[in-house]
């Protein structure tokens, strides 16, 4: 596991809760918080929120879990936290569907069932994946020893489709540096999200 | 990585052989003979298929190229760029909420970062729904620096505009705005804060409906449109006489309302009042010199009072122009409520404002104080802002907490709601929040407030108020506690107001008496309401709307005594007084108290005005959106009494149209309506639910259309009761009907397209499915699947799309119509498989549907592969959902039977059922007659009579047309 600052961006869940256990662990929370509450929020508006209140949604939803979780009713050996999670954040968005529904207000669905399970649970899968790699790329973009040209030309021509010849001529490098720069950081982004994606689900 | 040895192939070769680029005859002699390269090409095609993927989850949140570093936060798009500033939608990583961050550039700017964060000092001083909220700035590292502000998804107030509207509608929606926006400014002059640069760019209107005005402050340490040398650069179409003169010190809270005029004018006949050409110093001249062209030259039928108004916001001293934005707004307000504007009176107004000025700082220190009680226009501009300094503070503080206040009357609201409702199906919830606001309680009494007096006595009068707000007989405790609450305030008001009046004694009286009520002590109560009455009567005059809502009370209170006489009057004197303030939001109040004139006039049979008055209160309160209102079954109650009191009134006879029955009357029939709907709905579900509530919904719809008229919006809070309770009782062609009915009334109202016009149509599209009604399910599904495809690219959310058309094709594989099926369930694969990868089983679940329409078309090879794929991936899958594996074995079944394996199929087909129909429910319904007829098919095959007649037995009864079996 990375020692370092990220150590905590990529303990897995089972040693996340575990911390949980120390009374006061804060970080733990934070971390455990700032790893759900981006895909909560995304899911959310996804179903049909809007931004302020998928925003609310995700913070009921991760409250909800807080209590869940200090009250005892939490059980590892009942599925993953995830899925955990996922349950919560489905209801809470459904029921403030549900109650704009109440309200007669422009967007609502009169949920009981719908969307099913199975694509609420793909939009779940989609963000956490996205969320990973934003994340991933986030880290190398803190990594101090990748160098800024190399940096730039990656996200060009990685990220953002650029043409490697066109990638280069703006980063001052040739494309064939370009393709061989693709590789290196291509193969160190692929570690980052798998070292997060084992970090996100590691957690039966 | 590719070798850097000349005789092998360079990495560009490489890459433009992996994406499939032709190789020169001596590349591919050179691949041929070259197992190095050939290995790297397999890499770097995998590396590009990888990377294909990193860039469609990444793309949407990756921001600008050149977008800045701010960490904490992920910038996802430009959204304005200006002179100074360029603006960013962002995501905080940390809460996942959506920003605004404005940077202010560094390098060409000095002191960018001091000034950014005195800015958002002074701008986070202003805590106002009209004023967009801002939350943090920081220095750059480049010395220039972000401001980190709420993010407002609207349109610039001249932009603003709905397709449905006609000019008078839009004309009328934008006074309206306009008066919200005037209040916003003014709020923040009372703050000390000129806006300086007000433009319609700077006002956008949420989707609500509900005005934000940016940038505030911004302009302060030099204009928009004038450089740090004090030239005039850009377009100062929106600037006052003394902007553009030049002379700083003449800018005051008089410049935004010239500005505001300017608005005004703009949005009233969309041109500038002046043309504006040639250089800056021109155009400078032509603001100083040149006056408004008349508003009724530019386009007569604009009313002679808004032209006046405009004028005189526009005039060039700005002595004369109306002394506040909250002046011009009042005025607007008059306008829009057809009362005589002042600035059509002589000068009267003028002259009380030179009378005025010459006191000013005296007045405006006055009025400060107790502006945020009297609504009544200030005459505070910011150049008195050290004088009133102390003042101010304690304004700000007062308008904080009547904010804080507005939240929690929100708070509880929507308690009053849902607490009676949750009650019966989650004691626990209703047990929480009891603890939570018993915790509060003790921590009032114990001072734990003491030390900020104001916050002691609101939170005293809130917590008295979410008690009274709840319905009766809740929690008999803790309403007891709100009287002690109040009654203990009221001891430490008084002793810190000599005089005896003050407006929170008033309310605290107010609320006090709204408990006694609650309490059923209605003598005491009667007396405290009719102190508040009076006291507010005295300091903030009888046209208070916060008077308005004590004599309301006096009216409600009278009632609960019996007395319905004099309640009648009181409820007369409420109305008077809720006019005469103009408030907003009244309309309920008003419902209840023309309700409470009904009921006394139902008391004297006979009264041929009760029948007016109940259809006047009945038709404020069918607005309403649940079934089980209370104010709503009130007036029904009423109606229920009417029908024998006024047989003859119109309503009496459309009420028995419908709701008289063969054997029942009208009223009895009615009275059990009220009955069944006074249930919460929440607390059924299927199974538990008695038949006859969705019915009962759908009676109180028709006097709804009736009433209100046919597709009245408010309808679709009922018809979605109405769904739910249909889906309790089971009722599924109901269910679907006021599904479809829903879509229609939200279509004429927000246009075809609309989300939840599609969620309506979807989910009535798998209603009809279940029922067995596949025609129309095929041709709701395609609705939806149409209604995903007019959206652009940017805006359909591509999952949820593919998802509509792998179930329209599920649809029309029922229907039998196994090619189209196929080929929607194809197109639906390939989205999935961009978005999700090979191995998600939602690409499972869509190749087995695809399966089971080639098995039905007889391309029995590939839908053998594809049921197998799917398998292999649902095996792996440990969070599969149930009903998805259900699906992946039925269609494996299904194509190994048409295959004639019936033993491979048998335990696949098995578990199909196990996973449907374990519960028992039929759900999935469906399929069932097609896995039925599989089953049966493979038991006889396999010589097992016994079971397959078992099998036979389970078909359901409802045989949809279905393919395969
Ligand atoms: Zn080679």
């Amino acid at each position: 596991m990375a020692q370092s600052r990220s150590s905590l961006a990529t303990r897995t869940t089972t040693q996340l809760l575990d911390a949980l256990r120390t009374p006061g662990n804060e970080p733990a929370w934070e971390q455990l918080d700032a790893r759900y509450r981006p895909i909560i929020a995304s899911l959310a508006r996804r179903l049909g929120l809007s931004a302020s209140e998928a925003e609310d949604a995700a913070q009921q939803t991760l409250a909800e879990f807080v209590r869940v979780y200090r009250d005892g009713r939490y059980e590892r050996g009942k599925g993953r936290l995830s899925s955990w999670i996922l349950g919560i954040a489905r209801n809470t968005t459904l029921s403030a569907l549900r109650e704009r529904a109440g309200r007669g207000a422009a967007q609502l669905h009169a949920l009981d069932k719908a969307p099913d399970d199975s694509v609420v649970r793909a939009i779940w899968d989609e963000e956490r994946d996205r969320e990973i790699v934003l994340r991933a790329v986030e880290l190398l973009r803190d990594d101090s020893s990748i160098e800024d040209r190399t940096l730039r030309a990656f996200e060009l021509v990685a990220l953002r489709g650029v043409p490697a010849s066109e990638a280069g001529a703006q980063c001052g490098m040739t494309a064939d540096q370009v393709y061989v720069a693709r590789s290196r950081m291509t193969r160190r982004l692929r570690d980052r999200v798998r070292q997060l994606t084992d970090a996100y689900e590691a957690d039966h | 990585m590719p070798p850097s040895e000349s005789e092998h192939l360079s990495p560009t070769a490489i890459d433009s052989i992996a994406c499939g680029g032709a190789p020169d005859s001596s590349t591919r002699d050179h691949l041929r003979s070259c197992n190095v390269c050939r290995e790297y090409v397999q890499a770097a095609r995998e590396e590009a298929a990888y990377l294909v993927r990193v860039r469609a989850l990444a793309s949407p949140a990756l921001g600008p190229e050149d977008a800045p570093r701010v960490p904490g936060y992920r910038i996802i798009e430009r959204i304005g760029s200006g002179a100074q500033a360029l603006v960013y939608r962002a995501v905080q990583t940390s809460t996942a909420r959506t920003v605004a961050i404005k940077l202010i550039r560094g390098a060409d700017h000095n002191g960018a970062g001091w000034r950014a964060e005195r800015e958002a000092e002074i701008a986070a001083g202003l805590r106002h729904p009209g004023i967009v909220t801002i939350f943090e700035s920081r220095t750059l590292d480049d010395g220039g620096a972000a401001m980190v502000m709420e993010y407002v998804d609207g349109t610039p107030i001249d932009e603003w505009q709905d397709p449905s509207w006609t000019a008078d509608r839009r004309h009328a929606a934008l006074l309206g705005v306009f008066v919200r926006v005037c209040e916003a400014i003014h709020h923040a002059h009372l703050n000390g804060v000129i806006h300086r640069d007000i433009k319609p760019d700077n006002v956008l209107v949420r989707k609500d409906g509900n005005p934000v005005v940016l940038d505030f402050g911004i302009a302060r340490h030099g204009d928009a449109w004038r450089t740090r040398v004090g030239e005039l650069t850009g377009t100062p179409a929106y600037a006052s006489p003394e902007q553009v003169s030049g002379d700083p010190d003449a800018v005051d809270a008089l410049t935004d309302v010239y500005s505001l005029g300017v608005l005004l004018y703009v949005l009233l006949c969309g041109r500038l009042p002046y043309q504006l050409d040639g250089s800056i110093l021109a155009m400078a001249k032509t603001i100083v010199d040149t006056p408004a062209t008349p508003l009724r030259s530019a386009d007569p039928t604009i009313h002679k009072d808004l032209d006046a108004i405009v004028h005189m916001a526009l005039h060039k001293d700005k002595r004369r122009r109306y002394q506040s934005a909250a002046a011009l707004g009042a005025e607007v307000e008059r306008f829009i409520n057809k009362q005589p504007v002042e600035a059509r009176g002589d000068s009267g107004w003028y002259l009380v404002q030179r009378l005025a000025s010459r006191n000013r700082r005296r007045i405006a220190a006055v009025v400060v104080s107790v502006t945020v009680l009297v609504t009544a226009s200030a005459l505070v501009v910011a150049s008195m802002a050290d004088a009133a300094a102390a003042q101010r503070r304690e304004s700000q503080q007062r308008e904080q907490a009547r904010l804080d206040q507005v939240r929690l009357r929100a708070v509880t609201e929507l308690m009053r709601l849902t607490l009676p409702a949750v009650d019966a199906a989650h004691p626990e919830i209703g047990a929480a929040v009891s603890a939570g606001l018993g915790r509060l309680y003790f921590r009032l009494e114990s001072g734990a407030y003491a030390d900020e007096p104001e916050l002691d006595q609101e939170i005293r009068r809130l917590w008295g108020g979410v008690y009274t707000g709840l319905a009766p007989g809740n929690d008999a405790k803790f309403v007891e506690y709100a009287e002690d609450a109040l009654r203990g305030g009221l001891v430490r008001l008084r002793v810190e107001t000599p005089s005896g009046d003050s407006p929170e004694i008033a309310e605290a009286l107010h609320e006090l008496a709204s408990v006694l009520l609650v309490r059923r002590r209605l003598g005491e109560a009667e007396q405290i309401c009719q102190q508040a009455i009076e006291m507010r009567g005295r300091i903030l005059g009888v046209g208070h709307p916060a008077n308005a809502h004590s004599i309301a009370l006096r009216a409600r209170i009278l009632k609960a005594q019996g007395r319905l006489a004099d309640a009648s009057s009181a409820a007369d004197d409420a109305i008077t007084a809720l006019d005469a303030a103009h408030s907003t939001n009244v309309e309920y109040v008003h419902g209840e108290m023309i309700a409470i004139k009904a009921w006394a006039a139902l008391e004297q049979a006979g009264t041929a005005h009760a029948a007016d008055l109940v259809l006047d209160a009945m038709r404020i309160r069918l607005r309403r959106s649940f079934p089980d209102d209370p104010e709503l079954l009130d007036s029904l109650g009423q109606a229920a009494r009417l029908i024998n009191t006024s047989p003859d009134a119109a309503l009496s006879k459309a009420l028995r149209d419908i709701w008289d029955s063969p054997g029942q009357s009208a009223a009895v029939a009615l009275r059990r309506d009220i009955e069944f709907l006074r249930a919460p709905s929440q607390s059924f579900s299927p199974g538990n639910a008695p038949p006859g509530r969705a019915e009962a919904i759908g009676r109180v719809l028709r006097l709804q259309e009736r009433i209100l008229g046919p597709n009245h919006p408010a309808m679709v809070g009922l018809l979605m009761a109405q769904t739910q309770a249909a889906w309790a009782e089971g009722s599924l062609e109901l269910r679907a009907d006021s599904l479809l009915r829903a879509a229609d009334i939200l279509a004429a109202r927000y246009g075809d397209s609309d989300l939840a016009v599609l969620m309506c149509v979807e989910q009535a599209a798998t209603v009809d499915a279940f029922a067995g009604r596949l025609d129309r399910a095929v041709a709701l599904g395609e609705r939806a699947d149409t209604i995903w495809r007019s959206y652009p690219d940017n805006a359909r959310d591509a999952l949820l799309a593919a998802n509509t058309r792998r179930i329209l094709a599920w649809y029309l594989e029922l229907a039998g119509r196994h090619e189209q099926a196929a080929t929607k369930y194809a197109s639906a694969l390939d989205e999935f498989l961009n978005l999700l990868g090979e191995e998600h089983y939602l690409v499972a679940l869509t190749r087995s549907g695809l399966a089971v329409s080639l098995a039905g078309t007889g391309e029995l090879e590939r839908a053998e592969r594809l049921s197998r794929q799917a398998c292999h991936i649902a095996d792996q899958t440990p969070t599969l959902p149930p009903d998805s594996g259900a699906h992946i074995n039925f269609a494996r079944g299904h194509v190994l039977w048409i295959l004639g394996r019936p033993e491979q199929a048998r335990p696949r087909l098995e578990q199909a059922w196990e996973g449907f129909y374990r519960d028992g429910a039929g759900n999935e319904l469906p399929w069932r007659a097609v896995l039925v007829s599989d089953m049966a098919g493979v038991c006889e095959k396999l010589g097992d009579h016994a079971a397959a007649e078992t099998w036979r037995r389970r078909a359901p009864h409802i045989s949809p047309a279905s393919g395969g079996g």
